[in-house]
């Protein structure tokens, strides 16, 4: 399913700040916990704006959009753009002026006068406006994308992938813990051989729930071998 | 501002530049429009305009021998490019163009109709993963003149801490169909990360295969242990900067590369050697380069010959001298390795996809698949004999040959059962025999057997042992504003991953810093001060690399590395054989196109503008000595 078909999202970082006890004194931090790890995140509440039934005449055609679009993103405080000069409308989101965020930030007036000295004017009657949560509808996409199509390996029809595609995935499984045993094994070897040259830390007895675990292992068959094309790519 | 071919464009009866119209390398930059409307056009594609990122049409044209790019800015005027510098290697390569397959699950939900302000990655775009780029800081020992991507002092500081970056091997390993196999740790100076190896080690134990480091080597060659630690963590090889061997065309690294290079032999680590090649700068170099790399051929497995990218605004009169593509590259190469590599020894990188999409049939499995744009790649192998003969692969092996039947297999097992397929490939691999000349093969390698394996069992390993007696030698061309081609862009394989998420093929990424790359590091940077509280011992200038040349050059691996070299290129055994091929192919020498280019170079003095740019450099007119001017100052 196609993802833009879906509608707004609940922001869960709204509804937890709405549900907790200090939703006055809570202050963005910056950081978002994960599986108990931190990652920075430079935004939290942004806005999306959209302006539709744009005057054809001032988005002049897709050439003028697009590069409307490349001087909309050149504001460090517009996060994503989009100027559809099919739809005559543009979309954009935006670090606001009451962000609680130390990022440039832009009010929605801003944008509109922007949008002027381009040419384009806007309609307030045809402007929405919406809350967007960086976090659940931005970073979390870009890390876990929807599949949005699937293409069987080159000479094969979609009916013949679809018998095959289970027994390649149970392989690739199969090759990446037999990828990492292997490489392991080679580690142990090349610490005995060096041992001389560098304090090598032992390897612990843990490392097939590294960091990644065993989830990201997705490769083709023998690929503890060595690929031969990367020399120079 | 108008360039000095827009004047001329408003008046094409004007001819401004009489010195470049005499001159055969610059006479395609300086025609009137008549002339220009006169030449064959080879197709029509989409470009942006260098001054303000309109797309706009570009137009690619015969040049007599040159493929030229002309595009029309409404507002900005016309802007004239080399795009390739060899017609007859423009037609061949483009025989292995084809359209590969791009994200199942692309980072950023969008139809990129508005390429390439749209990335992200989209749907639009129709290559996988190829090459995967991660900076991991922006922190850099060295100043590089030249170079736009590592923090002066006051600036913010970009380091994606461990955990991102984890994040970020995360959304490269699970890209469909296809993950990313192969990882390029860059900066800034990667080395400059203390936890170097840790990133190391999780990207291994994440199922990348191929581990490279985009480095100096300085510091791994002051600091053997340190690449020791690397090669268990699981680097597979050293992405080396290597502009020359003299001095003066490298004086990024010229004297710690000996270091580097012993660092990475106790390790055990392939070096890949890297040459930003610029003509007038370094281009008198490049068969050297191949040489040297033959001559540490214990260690180096390939040279990566990069033709300047051209980002940034700069005057024309030097963007047209400094200008050098892929077969201009190619074609100095032969010319100063003697006509021991010709240019009928390169493929473009798609080339190498004929053979992955057999396999892949063959196989059911998806394999990688290097469907980049023609003009963005080339490569060959070349193998040293016992004799010390150079041979280049082309020489025994009929690749052309070779790929159309392995493309008419492909095209065969369409829609077939399993067991149809393995009859055909029975075939087919009986068939490749003939397209391997086994009298001219190195006398070391059965180079048909080698195939068999790789191809009926997938025996990568052989073809690891095979690339451990060749040396690899490629090209690689960035884009720039000036040579901007969106079908090339939408095909690139060369990515980075961002700690947003994004994915970035690298010609939007560098061409576009201001709304690409600078603006999320931006984003995800540390203010300068903030990092000083952070880190209270640190200090920009703690930072830098101080070089003691004197100490350096009295080393023993400096006098083993640069004095006790082979001219190979020299020995009787290649300068005969290269006779004998000439003779063979009914070729001459070809043009002395060095002389033309010191023609060019001897031109007048630089102006002040082109002062500036060089300026404090060795490759300042002066050797950076501050003898003149700009340099003094």
């Amino acid at each position: 399913m196609d993802r833009r078909n879906l509608g707004p999202q609940e922001s869960s970082y709204k509804r937890d700040l709405a549900n907790s006890d200090e939703k006055e004194s809570k202050e963005y931090d910056g950081i978002v916990v994960e599986n108990g790890k931190e990652y920075r995140i430079p935004y939290r509440m942004i806005r999306e704006v959209t302006f539709t039934d744009l005057n054809k005449d001032e988005l002049i055609d897709f050439e003028h959009s697009a590069r409307l679009q490349y001087r909309l993103l050149l504001n460090d405080a517009v996060l994503r753009a989009k100027v559809e000069f099919a739809k005559l409308s543009i979309v954009i989101m935006f670090n606001p002026d009451d962000s609680d965020n130390y990022k440039e930030k832009i009010s929605l007036d801003g944008i509109k006068d922007f949008l002027a000295s381009e040419g384009v004017h806007v309609e307030k009657n045809k402007t929405s406006l919406r809350e967007v949560d960086y976090y659940e509808e931005i970073y979390k996409t870009q890390f876990d994308p929807i599949s949005v199509r699937e293409r069987p390996p080159y000479s094969y029809t979609k009916e013949q992938w679809k018998g095959m595609k289970s027994g390649w995935y149970r392989k690739v499984a199969e090759t990446d813990k037999k990828k990492l045993d292997n490489y392991h094994r080679w580690q142990d070897e090349y610490a005995e051989l060096h041992k001389e040259d560098a304090d090598l830390k032992k390897r612990d007895g843990n490392s097939g729930n590294s960091v990644l675990g065993g989830i990201l292992h997705r490769k083709k068959p023998k690929d503890d071998d060595k690929g031969f094309w990367f020399h120079g790519a | 501002m108008a360039n000095k071919t827009d004047a001329k464009m408003e008046n094409p009866t004007v001819v401004l530049e009489t010195v470049g119209k005499n001159n055969p390398l610059l006479a395609p930059y300086h025609r009137t429009m008549e002339e220009m409307e006169s030449m064959p056009v080879i197709e029509r594609t989409k470009t942006v305009c260098p001054e303000c990122k309109l797309i706009i049409d570009g137009t690619i044209y015969k040049d007599e021998d040159n493929v030229m790019i002309r595009k029309n800015c409404p507002e900005h005027g016309w802007t004239v490019e080399k795009y390739w510098e060899d017609y007859e290697m423009y037609v061949k390569m483009k025989n292995y163009n084809y359209y590969g397959r791009g994200f199942d699950n692309p980072n950023y939900a969008n139809k990129g109709e508005n390429c390439p302000f749209d990335c992200g990655i989209c749907e639009r775009h129709k290559s996988h993963t190829g090459l995967a780029n991660i900076v991991i800081t922006n922190r850099c020992h060295l100043s590089c003149w030249y170079c736009f991507f590592y923090a002066k002092e006051g600036e913010a500081i970009y380091e994606p801490t461990v955990d991102e970056i984890n994040k970020t091997l995360h959304v490269l390993r699970t890209q469909k169909p296809i993950p990313a196999n192969a990882l390029q740790i860059t900066g800034g100076e990667p080395t400059m990360r203390k936890e170097l190896v840790e990133i190391v080690k999780n990207a291994k134990e994440a199922g990348f295969d191929q581990i490279q480091l985009n480095t100096t080597g300085i510091n791994l060659g002051m600091h053997p242990e340190e690449a020791v630690k690397l090669r268990h963590a699981g680097l597979s090889s050293l992405y080396m900067s290597f502009d020359g061997v003299t001095k003066r065309a490298n004086p990024k690294n010229h004297w710690e590369t000996p270091m580097a290079l012993d660092a990475a032999r106790k390790a055990g680590i392939g070096i890949v050697l890297v040459p930003t090649v610029i003509r007038t700068i370094n281009d008198h170099e490049l068969g050297s380069i191949v040489n040297f790399a033959l001559n540490n051929s214990d260690v180096i497995r390939a040279v990566n010959f990069q033709p300047v990218s051209l980002v940034g605004r700069m005057p024309s009169k030097l963007r047209e001298k400094q200008r050098i593509s892929i077969p201009g590259a190619i074609k100095l190469i032969e010319e100063q390795t003697g006509g021991v590599i010709t240019k009928d020894d390169w493929f473009s990188v798609p080339y190498v996809g004929g053979i992955n999409k057999f396999i892949e049939a063959l196989s059911g499995e998806y394999k990688y698949d290097l469907s980049i744009h023609f003009a963005c790649g080339a490569g060959s192998y070349i193998f040293m004999d016992k004799d010390n003969k150079v041979i280049p692969i082309t020489r025994f092996v009929d690749a052309p040959g070779m790929i159309e039947h392995l493309q008419n297999a492909v095209n065969e097992m369409e829609g077939k059962s399993r067991l149809e397929r393995r009859l055909m490939a029975v075939k087919t691999v009986a068939g490749l025999r003939k397209f391997i000349d086994k009298d001219k093969q190195p006398k070391s390698m059965d180079f048909t057997k080698l195939l068999v394996s790789v191809i009926t069992r997938h025996d990568f390993k052989s073809l690891g042992n095979f690339q451990l007696k060749s040396l690899f030698i490629g090209m690689m061309h960035f884009q720039d504003e000036y040579t901007y081609d969106i079908k090339r862009v939408e095909k690139c394989d060369i990515h980075y991953a961002m700690p947003d998420g994004r994915v970035l093929p690298f010609c939007t990424f560098n061409v576009f810093p201001e709304v690409y790359r600078d603006k999320i590091q931006r984003q995800y940077s540390i203010p300068s001060k903030e990092w000083e509280n952070m880190h209270p011992k640190w200090a920009y200038s703690t930072d830098k690399y101080v070089r003691d040349v004197k100490a350096l050059e009295a080393s023993e691996a400096y006098k083993r590395t640069y004095a006790d070299s082979i001219d190979y290129f020299k020995l009787k055994v290649n300068t005969d054989e290269a006779e004998k091929f000439r003779a063979e192919r009914g070729r001459s020498h070809g043009p002395d196109m060095y002389s033309q280019i010191q023609a060019v170079a001897a031109e007048g003095e630089l102006s002040d503008e082109e002062h500036r740019h060089h300026h404090g450099s060795d490759s300042c007119a002066c050797g950076g000595n501050g003898d003149c001017k700009h340099c003094s100052e």
